[in-house]
């Protein structure tokens, strides 16, 4: 179909340090379209961020090869798996690192590349991504990877040149992507194709164009936002490194380590381990690995100048003030996501121990619902993802921690409450989980935001810089007041027959603008009880639950 | 030989009728409002006290009867008996216990005083007093009684809920209930007595569920021997309840009363409890 490459010019075989230029021109293509991704939302929301979710996962695979000396196709790949599933943001981010997974595995002590390795590859990817999905929806970046490995396996039947075999992934990808409406119907109706799967097409063909010879020039590095914070026991060093050595004990080193500082994250195996820690020297922590086994990847970083840097760099992030709650000290943890400082201390008042920054600005990368999970001194860890798009990275986490975890699929900020009043602390872990799940079934969450774009969806029309409203995740409501869109969102969630109407109010919103609306809201519903909170989230004026 | 007597103290809330009838003799704890002080259920009522808690701003006080005041009571029954039960409110919430014991080491007669530490308040404290003077008018001797009384302390359950955790932490009675404590959040914390504490049980939204909660507390009793159910500022879901709980428990067995001021101090307006003594041990 596409005009056949001169046989002179075929490439047969790839190893190991083309496939990082490859990865590293992916990485860069798909920089480029960030914007383009992140405005394939189907809701007009302002935080549509799947395309900035699957550039930093990518950027922190990229960055994985860097401290990697093997040169292996396998060895590469099997870095880059490592890197995504540790730096994996929002879903798309996730099934992005599944899918660089299976191919790890499936190139598992290959030195080279051929055209059929890359089909089983990505058959394997393929596999794998939606083996890590609980309910697997086509239409979806799932649908584009399956589709683009079985044009791969069909084409590297054909040809040995993987150029070939690329371009054919390549077009297959496009017209998957192209097909995704036929299949989702919120697509079809919002007139748009489905982001992560155009994330993924953005990739393989910045793969095409480098094997075309292409030149691509990498841009600065995307700040990314969360996860920064002043340690809690004031400044000092950040150090990093990675052991490797003989029958490391990940346990004794991960216990010596804690004791010897602060936000500590040890992972590994007996061969290599990863560590993390904020110490106030980095003097004797570096000793202390360097007696267990051959240290690399060394950093240590000045945390005052960096927090300082970046917290000027970023004054809108202000971090919550810890709230001293006087949890009983039980085993179990709670860690839960919150944008704002309002919500923050909202989950901390209910027995959040740590709280991730991030949600509806940036969704944290698996490594901080990781780093949070380590943090706390608890065995067993109730995480509160509070976002639909972080379940899954939440999720990943499970197979990446010793301690016993268990991921309640809050997908708002009031499940996350409706969740953390559920807690018994007397219970085990299991009966918490599944009361927590039982106590956010039958919450109703409405949000209030404006829409960025124009667009047709659920049978709204919806003009650009209209207000809207969410009901459960869906947009049900639209007009030009936010006074509007909250009443027809209370009368969506039946707010005459529940007890308490709660208005989280927004970082937009003033303290007396929020009062306003609290006592308007009073007037129509004067048998309930209308509870306001500084929410102080960004982009969504107000979050509403009704109870 | 004479009749037991039996002594409690008012947050019993034993109602006026049953303590007549039984010849129970009720010691009052003391509410202090700012510099005035009232005698529990003597000179102050339910109503009267509600209506100034809710519309006052000083916040009342509580203090448990003088030893003189047992002293008084001891030697008063001491004359006609020389056998006295006297069953109080849990030692871990007030020193009502303490005062009572210590009356008994300036009696000098030789009327033996048994005292019981309940664990428990309110009509858990009242059926254990009820059923002592009951086993009493029956004959029973002290030993017997004091036996039955401590028997019924596994046996009796207190379930309740309050509309906001701030009168028992202002009055410093809250103890673990603390971890249910939102100051972001109108929550309605469900809490019952345990080793004579108030434990945390849970934290709920809405009255609604609380009164759910309730309900099921109750329901899922094999056996129950008695029922009370006390309310405030409330009386009205206090009856939806006390229907709810009919087929359960037949309505006219159930004791359906208002805690007294007391309590009232601690819990403040608006919480309601359910009292369950399964009856003994099978």
């Amino acid at each position: 179909m596409t005009d056949k490459s001169p046989p002179a010019q075929s490439i047969r075989v790839c190893d190991g340090r083309t496939l990082r230029q490859v990865f590293q021109a992916s990485t860069v293509w798909l920089e480029k379209h960030v914007a383009l991704v992140n405005s394939l939302n189907v809701y007009p929301v302002p935080d549509g961020d799947t395309g900035t979710n699957m550039f930093l996962t990518a950027q922190a695979a990229g960055k994985e090869l860097n401290g990697s000396a093997d040169n292996s196709a396998s060895g590469v790949v099997k870095a880059l798996a490592h890197g995504a599933l540790m730096g994996a943001r929002g879903n798309s981010g996730v099934i992005f690192s599944q899918i660089l997974r299976g191919m790890a595995r499936s190139l598992d002590a290959k030195e080279t590349m051929t055209a059929a390795d890359l089909a089983l590859a990505l058959e394997e990817g393929a596999a794998t991504a939606y083996k890590g999905v609980i309910k697997p929806v086509e239409g979806t970046i799932l649908t584009v990877v399956r589709e683009s490995a079985a044009a791969a396996t069909s084409a590297a039947k054909e040809h040995d040149d993987l150029r070939y075999v690329l371009e054919q992934v390549v077009s297959a990808a496009r017209e998957s992507v192209a097909r995704t409406p036929t299949l989702l119907a919120v697509l079809r109706e919002a007139g748009v194709v489905d982001a992560g799967g155009q994330g993924l097409f953005v990739l393989f063909e910045g793969a095409l164009r480098f094997l075309h010879g292409e030149a691509l020039e990498a841009a600065p590095e995307l700040a990314v936002a969360a996860g920064i914070g002043a340690p809690a026991g004031g400044y000092g060093y950040d150090v990093q490194f990675v052991i490797q050595g003989q029958s490391l004990n990940v346990e004794a080193i991960r216990a010596q380590i804690a004791a010897m500082g602060e936000s500590t994250l040890v992972v590994g195996d007996d061969t290599a381990v990863k560590v993390h820690v904020h110490v106030p020297e980095p003097g004797p922590v570096l000793d202390y690995g360097a007696s267990l086994g051959h240290l690399s990847k060394v950093t240590v970083e000045d945390m005052q100048a960096q927090y300082q840097q970046i917290y000027h760099a970023a004054p809108a992030l202000v971090l919550p003030q810890p709230v001293p709650v006087p949890m009983p000290t039980g085993n179990i943890a709670i860690v839960a996501v919150a944008s704002g400082e309002g919500l923050s201390r909202v989950l901390q008042s209910l027995g959040a121990s740590r709280i991730i920054p991030g949600g509806q600005t940036m969704n944290p990368a698996t490594e901080d619902i990781l780093q949070a999970i380590e943090d706390v001194t608890a065995d067993q860890v109730i995480v509160l993802p509070n976002n639909k798009n972080i379940v899954l990275a939440a999720q990943q986490t499970r197979e990446l921690t010793k301690k016993q975890v268990a991921i309640v699929p809050t997908h708002t900020m009031p499940q996350g409450v409706a969740a953390l009043l559920a807690f018994n602390y007397g219970a085990s872990l299991e009966d918490n989980y599944q009361a927590m799940e039982r106590a956010i079934a039958h919450v109703q969450t409405g949000e209030v935001t404006t829409a960025v774009r124009t667009t047709h969806v659920n049978g709204l029309q919806v003009q650009a810089g209209a207000v809207i409203g969410l009901l459960n995740g869906v947009l049900t409501a639209t007009g030009v007041s936010t006074e509007a869109v909250v009443y027809s969102l209370l009368e969506q969630m039946a707010a005459q027959e529940g007890e308490i109407i709660s208005l989280y109010y927004g970082q937009s919103v003033t303290p007396s603008q929020a009062e306003a609306l609290q006592q308007q809201v009073k007037q129509r519903y004067h048998r309930q009880e209308v509870e306001l909170v500084d929410g102080g989230q960004p982009h969504y004026s107000f979050i509403i639950s009704v109870e | 030989m004479a009749r037991v007597k039996v002594v409690t103290d008012s947050t019993s809330d034993l109602p006026p009728a049953l303590v007549k009838e039984w010849d129970i003799t009720v010691v009052p704890l003391l509410i202090h409002f700012g510099s005035e002080t009232y005698v529990d259920r003597v000179n102050l009522s339910e109503e009267q006290f509600f209506a100034r808690l809710t519309a006052g701003p000083v916040l009342p006080t509580t203090s448990p009867p003088s030893v003189k005041a047992f002293q008084d009571v001891y030697a008063r029954l001491s004359q006609t008996t020389d056998a006295i039960l006297s069953v109080h409110i849990s030692s871990k919430l007030s020193a009502t216990y303490a005062a009572a014991v210590a009356a008994r080491e300036a009696l000098t007669n030789r009327c033996r005083v048994v005292i019981v530490d309940s664990t428990l308040t309110s009509m858990a404290l009242g059926f254990m007093a009820l059923n002592a003077a009951k086993s009493a008018a029956a004959g029973e001797s002290l030993d017997d009684i004091a036996e039955q009384v401590r028997g019924m302390i596994p046996q009796t359950h207190i379930l309740f809920f309050v509309d906001t955790l701030d009168y028992l932490q202002k009055g410093g009675r809250i103890g673990k209930a603390q971890a249910l404590m939102s100051n972001m959040l109108n929550v309605k914390p469900l809490l019952r007595l345990e080793d004579g504490e108030i434990q945390p049980v849970e934290r709920l939204r809405t009255r609604a569920k609380a009164l759910e909660r309730l309900y099921e507390f109750v329901a899922d009793f094999p056996k129950i021997e008695e029922l009370a159910i006390l309310y405030s500022t409330t009386p009205n879901e206090a009856n939806t309840l006390a229907k709810r709980i009919d087929p359960v428990f037949p309505r006219p067995r159930i004791q359906l009363l208002p805690y007294g001021p007391v309590l009232g101090v601690h819990v403040g307006p608006g919480a309601m409890a359910v009292v369950v003594y399964e009856g003994e041990e099978l």
